[in-house]
């Protein structure tokens, strides 16, 4: 008899083994004796049918055995499993679920979180992370997919933004050439809504926001590139 | 660790070292720490074949605090909340598991058989259980999230007209 054949042999004989030893059922790992059958499979395919269907069936005993002893000990506690088994099948669905519900703590997926949550998230990073580390001017290349399309660059900010810098700074940058960054944003009521714009508009290549190396000055001007390329500012 | 591959939320620990090198996991122990306060936690889910191997472990972010109930459908229908739940007892009063023909059993008293296949497969792609041989246990989604002490006492007590 080879090892697999003797794996195959014990487990055909734990009932009987916990029968006359007395043990506790539990100290039998069902899932690890499932594995174990799927595992040892023997050249000989006929004996091998036989030996697994003789191990399901003595892991089935052992379940029941299990089975046995939580309705012996909740018995022991004058709780009728019975009772339990019954209440769950009088019980509204939408009562069952709740109080599932109310003993769970879910892991966390990004289909979980609302698209409206997401954006809130990407524009704090985008106001507490630095950004501008690019050199050269133009729009900055976006790794959409299907998580951030849609979702993250929402066309309507982008219409926004773009009617923004329409109306309250195009004009303005044309006149005097550089703006106050801080001044600016003063004007409005909004300001963390402005910063974001700015930020947006200097991504795509409308604008840059420097600091002046002698006043220590932040300025909106015109689109730079080189050693003039934006730099991330803190708000608030 | 948000974004769902294959429906499992998380990261293996082998992911995490391809990205964040061989100091991962002191990266994930200043994670926790932000995460602590968020009111998340992040925890390891052992491989059920080797239970001491990190990097075969499954990194996932939780919730501190029970689901409120304006996020259960962001979670499961009610019909599979309630499916989980009667799963669940039957596994739990029959000391860890149940054969699949007692559940569809059970379940086709309250739901259609074809939704209850359907809930079946579901539960068993999230993690929340899984069959062997036509039986039945509790998966590692299920032993992470559910208070089943809580849970079954919940139901004990339960009084319809409260």
């Amino acid at each position: 008899m080879n090892n697999k054949e003797e794996e195959f042999k014990k487990i055909i004989e734990l009932p009987e083994a916990l029968k006359k030893l007395g043990g506790d059922p539990f100290a039998v790992n069902v899932e690890e004796l499932l594995q174990k059958i799927n595992a040892n499979k023997l050249k000989d395919r006929v004996k091998s049918l036989k030996y697994e269907s003789q191990a399901l069936n003595s892991v089935s005993i052992v379940v029941e055995k299990q089975e046995e002893w939580v309705l012996d000990a909740l018995k022991g506690l004058k709780i009728d499993p019975q009772l339990i088994k019954e209440k769950v099948k009088q019980m509204p669905f939408k009562d069952l679920g709740l109080i599932l519900a109310k003993h769970t703590t879910p892991t966390l997926g990004i289909k979980r979180i609302s698209r409206e949550r997401i954006k809130m998230a990407v524009e704090y990073l985008g106001l507490v992370e630095p950004w501008g580390k690019k050199a050269s001017l133009g729009s900055v290349t976006r790794h959409e997919n299907e998580y951030t399309q849609n979702i993250v660059f929402d066309k309507r900010f982008e219409e926004e933004a773009m009617e923004f810098y329409e109306k309250s700074l195009k004009e303005e940058l044309q006149k005097s050439k550089t703006v106050p960054y801080k001044g600016f944003i003063d004007k409005f009521d909004e300001k963390l809504k402005v910063a974001f714009y700015i930020a947006y508009l200097s991504t795509v290549g409308l604008l840059s926001v420097i600091r002046n190396p002698l006043t220590g000055e932040t300025l909106i001007t015109s689109p730079r590139g080189g050693e003039f390329e934006s730099v991330a500012i803190p708000f608030g | 660790m948000l974004i769902e591959t294959s429906s499992l939320p998380g990261l293996k620990g082998w992911e995490l070292k391809k990205n964040l090198g061989k100091d991962y996991l002191e990266a994930i122990k200043v994670a926790s720490l932000e995460a602590d306060k968020l009111g998340m936690k992040i925890t390891i889910v052992p491989d059920d074949e080797a239970p001491k191997d990190f990097e075969k472990a499954r990194f996932v972010l939780m919730t501190k605090e029970p689901l409120s109930e304006a996020d259960y459908g962001r979670w499961l229908r009610i019909e599979e909340i309630a499916s989980l739940a009667m799963i669940l007892v039957e596994i739990s009063l029959r000391g860890g598991s149940v054969p699949l023909e007692v559940i569809i059993r059970i379940l086709t008293e309250k739901l259609p058989r074809w939704r209850v296949n359907q809930i079946i497969s579901k539960l068993e792609r999230l993690g929340y259980i899984k069959e062997e041989n036509g039986i039945v246990f509790e998966d590692w989604r299920s032993k992470v999230e559910i208070d089943e002490t809580g849970f079954i006492k919940d139901i004990i007590l339960y009084r319809q007209d409260k």
